[in-house]
């Protein structure tokens, strides 16, 4: 074993994975060569000093102060983040509702007409504050409910009655023009009503059984509501008929009404209603405000593993590319809270060109910042020339060069495999880093090393033939095999690479490759016995018995056959390695078949 | 509370904090050590186990058990003393490593085996604090936390094949800044 190559399996050795012969063989060279053995122990001192380091002190840990202290980093963010949405008025605004409540409360009990109509005293009762959002029912109240001079309870069924017939009456102008037309006319229908409480009532009619009118009164209410009603739409949303109704209410009660639907989008069978409605389709709403828009349901995201949800998150993802800079800044801070598969944040940002430019911004900072992984699959979405150029640029730099070689191995087209081989002939980079990024680039894409190879075979690509075979051969991966194979026919290969890559073949080839072999062998066996053996290797190698045997079908003499191009391989100058080889493979060949042919 | 971890998670994902609270517990020592070997003090380290904690929680709903708890808190951790790092200047890691490189010059005045041991892995830690933090997380994560090599690209966010040269290329860093003194110092 030579030196470097005992150097080359230390780091095996130390990972525990060398074969029981390689762990043999360095250890034999490790005994003999005094300076591999220096650096063998050097290396294991290290590898035994890190695992052998102090434990941290976790003894000093106070795990229930530590609870604590995440307990009160919570709390203190949490009202750091309520704060500014706290508003002085929203007590006076409570106050006043509740004394305008208890008052007509009052005022009813003593009109003693058989107390209130079970309809309106439920509307006018301020609905359950919800803890984040107490000014939504409350500041409206005061000014929808009538004082109670203007209020003739004897009136109320007939008032009912006028806002169902209303609301009826406008219905197919739903779907002819819409709603606010719709709305318009259901305002002029009541419009004589002034002074009624016709929005509570409307409100109260989303809890009808019929679903039509339910229908027709969450969408007045979407058009034409204040926030108190916000809580009647949000209750719409848990009805699977009206669900359909509510998210459009929502979306045209504007973004009170955006801003419900962004928090329940996560439970809406038709999530893709509210954002094609919410966000996608509509001309109002400027770039930014569609992009935060997104953003707040994102951040309202539940656990999004479950289809459905994932699907939601998704089309977000792609409707925020669309929202030119904003939307390509939210992308880039979305990367950092895991909210969504970096992959649909890459496709969305490359949807535009601010978002290509974000992009580029994201490669341009310190590269600790992200994990390799984004970063690559970032470049890989830069158009073409932009990507080569970002890796290129960096291949040189020593810190940076392993993930620009990635970068340049993720790039498309044969202009990555160009840059490669041009880096492989300067001898600058690394070869082990050369040699990753060229399996990483196979791996990516095969095909198109093959279309390289046959324009380098036939001499339409400026490259050398013999340095491009030798890097394929050394990737050892079977996806090389079809570029090996298309450069061997090619007088640009000298004939030591043929036979060392057909060797080589032999060790990764796969079944798939059989039918060029042997096409290979057609070719060459007439003038060039050396590659002739190297095939023969191979297809014995990858095919077994059946595939030599098939070479020979038809033939009464197959076994005199391979004799007879044994003999002529023996005859010609095969190099001995090369006939050892065939020998090993055609060998127990001979001996099956000779026994039958006796027969 | 004889809990499993997933119950405790969908728990504290519904918002029950002492579900959370049991999660800390159980988890606040290995994220505090890997914490510990990535900024190598006690009061860094114990800062950023909380912070990370802190971050678990507001991300926990967004845990989709894709990877076990352990791993998804590591990786948050990790995630934080790089940007951690990254807020600070550039040049700690260079003294870091110019110290180790200094001290790893070895002294003809101390032949003590012990002695030489324990300042061995002073000069290793030392070593090992000035290394880039990516090849710092990985070298950690494998080499001392003994973690395997999927498990250590998952949570550093690279592929286990780059997962494996960056402990690699650790190793060659330290070796080349240690390797005086490693040659000269004593196996036990």
């Amino acid at each position: 074993m030579k030196c470097r190559r005992a150097h080359s399996l230390f780091e095996r050795s130390f990972e525990g994975t060398l074969g029981i012969e390689q762990a043999f063989e360095l250890s034999e060279h490790v005994r003999e060569c005094a300076r591999c053995r220096e650096v063998h122990d050097a290396q294991s001192l290290l590898v035994e000093t890190l695992e052998r380091l102090p434990e941290p002190p976790v003894e000093r840990i106070d795990v229930e102060r530590a609870v604590a202290a995440i307990h009160a980093e919570l709390d203190s963010t949490r009202r750091t983040s309520s704060g500014p949405r706290a508003k002085p008025w929203v007590p006076l605004a409570a106050a006043a509702a509740l004394a305008v409540t208890v008052g007509f409360a009052a005022w009813l009990r003593g009109r003693g007409d058989g107390g209130p109509d079970p309809d309106v005293a439920t509307t006018i009762t301020p609905a359950p504050l919800a803890p984040a959002e107490p000014p939504l029912v409350i500041e409206p109240v005061a000014e929808l409910v009538p004082g109670p001079s203007e209020v003739d309870l004897d009136r109320l069924d007939e008032i009912r009655s006028r806002v169902r017939d209303a609301l009826r009456a406008a219905r197919p102008l739903l779907a002819e023009s819409g709603a606010a037309s719709f709305a318009e006319s259901v305002e002029l229908s009541v419009s004589d009503l002034k002074g009624w409480p016709v929005e509570r009532i409307v409100a109260r009619l989303t809890r009808s059984d019929d679903s039509e009118l339910a229908l027709a009164a969450i969408r007045y209410l979407g058009v034409r509501s204040s926030r108190a009603v916000l809580a009647d739409l949000e209750r719409a949303l848990s009805r699977p008929d009206l669900e359909r109704a509510g998210v459009l209410a929502l979306v045209d009660a504007g973004d009170a009404g955006r801003a419900v639907l962004a928090r329940k989008l996560w439970s809406l069978e038709h999530s893709r209603v509210a954002i094609d409605h919410g966000v996608a389709h509509p001309t109002e709403l400027d770039a930014t405000a569609r992009a935060e828009w997104i953003a707040a349901a994102l951040a309202a995201a539940p656990r999004i593993a479950e289809p459905r949800a994932l699907a939601t998150a998704k089309r977000l993802v792609f409707e925020l590319g669309t929202c030119e800079r904003r939307g390509a800044e939210l992308c880039f801070e979305l990367v950092d809270h895991s909210l969504v598969r970096e992959e649909d944040l890459l496709d969305a940002l490359a949807r535009t060109r601010e978002g290509l430019h974000v992009l580029e911004e994201i490669l341009d900072r310190p590269l600790s910042q992200f994990p390799e992984s984004f970063l690559l699959r970032a470049v890989a979405r830069l158009e073409p020339p932009a990507g080569l150029a970002w890796a290129s640029a960096r291949i040189h730099d020593r810190n940076l060069s392993e993930l620009a070689l990635g970068a340049v191995a993720a790039q498309g087209g044969e202009g990555p495999l160009r840059l490669l081989l041009d880096l492989h002939r300067s001898r600058e980079v690394d070869e082990p880093l050369l040699a990753g990024a060229w399996g990483a680039a196979l791996d990516r894409d095969p095909e198109r090393f093959r279309l390289l190879a046959v324009a380098v075979a036939r001499g339409d690509v400026d490259r050398d033939a013999s340095e491009l075979l030798a890097l394929l051969v050394s990737s050892g991966k079977s996806a090389a095999v079809p570029a090996i194979l298309a450069l061997l026919s090619s007088p640009l290969v000298a004939e030591d690479g043929v036979v060392l890559a057909l060797l080589a073949v032999a060790d990764f080839g796969r079944r798939e490759d059989l039918p060029d072999l042997v096409l290979l062998l057609e070719a060459v066996l007439p003038e060039n016995r050396r590659a002739a053996a190297g095939c023969l290797v191979a297809i014995h190698s990858i095919g077994g018995e059946d595939a030599v045997s098939d070479l020979f079908a038809g033939s009464e003499t197959d076994v005199d056959r391979v004799l007879s191009l044994l003999a002529s391989l023996t005859r010609g100058d095969a190099p001995s390695v090369v006939l050892f080889r065939v020998a090993m493979h055609l060998g127990p060949l001979l001996q099956t078949k000779r026994p039958r042919r006796q027969s | 509370m004889g809990q499993s971890e997933p119950e405790l998670v969908a728990a504290a994902q519904g918002g029950d904090r002492e579900a959370f609270d049991e999660l800390v517990r159980a988890n606040f020592s290995r994220v505090y050590s890997i914490a510990f070997r990535l900024v190598g003090n006690h009061e860094d380290a114990e800062d950023l186990a909380q912070e990370c904690f802190v971050r678990a929680h507001r991300s926990l709903a967004h845990f989709r058990g894709e990877s076990s708890l352990a791993t998804w808190l590591a990786r948050i951790v990790v995630h934080q003393a790089r940007d951690r790092r990254r807020r600070e200047l550039r040049g700690p890691e260079l003294v870091a490593l110019e110290r180790a490189a200094y001290r790893a010059t070895p002294s003809s005045a101390q032949p003590e085996q012990v002695a030489r041991r324990r300042e061995l892995t002073a000069t290793v830690t030392d070593a090992l604090s000035g290394l880039p933090q990516r090849l710092r997380a990985a070298l950690v994560l494998r080499v001392i936390e003994g973690l395997d090599y999927d498990e250590v690209a998952e949570i550093t966010g690279v592929r286990p094949g780059t997962a494996r040269t960056q402990v690699m290329k650790a190793r060659r860093v330290l070796l080349r800044v240690l390797g005086p003194w490693l040659e000269g110092s004593p196996r036990e």
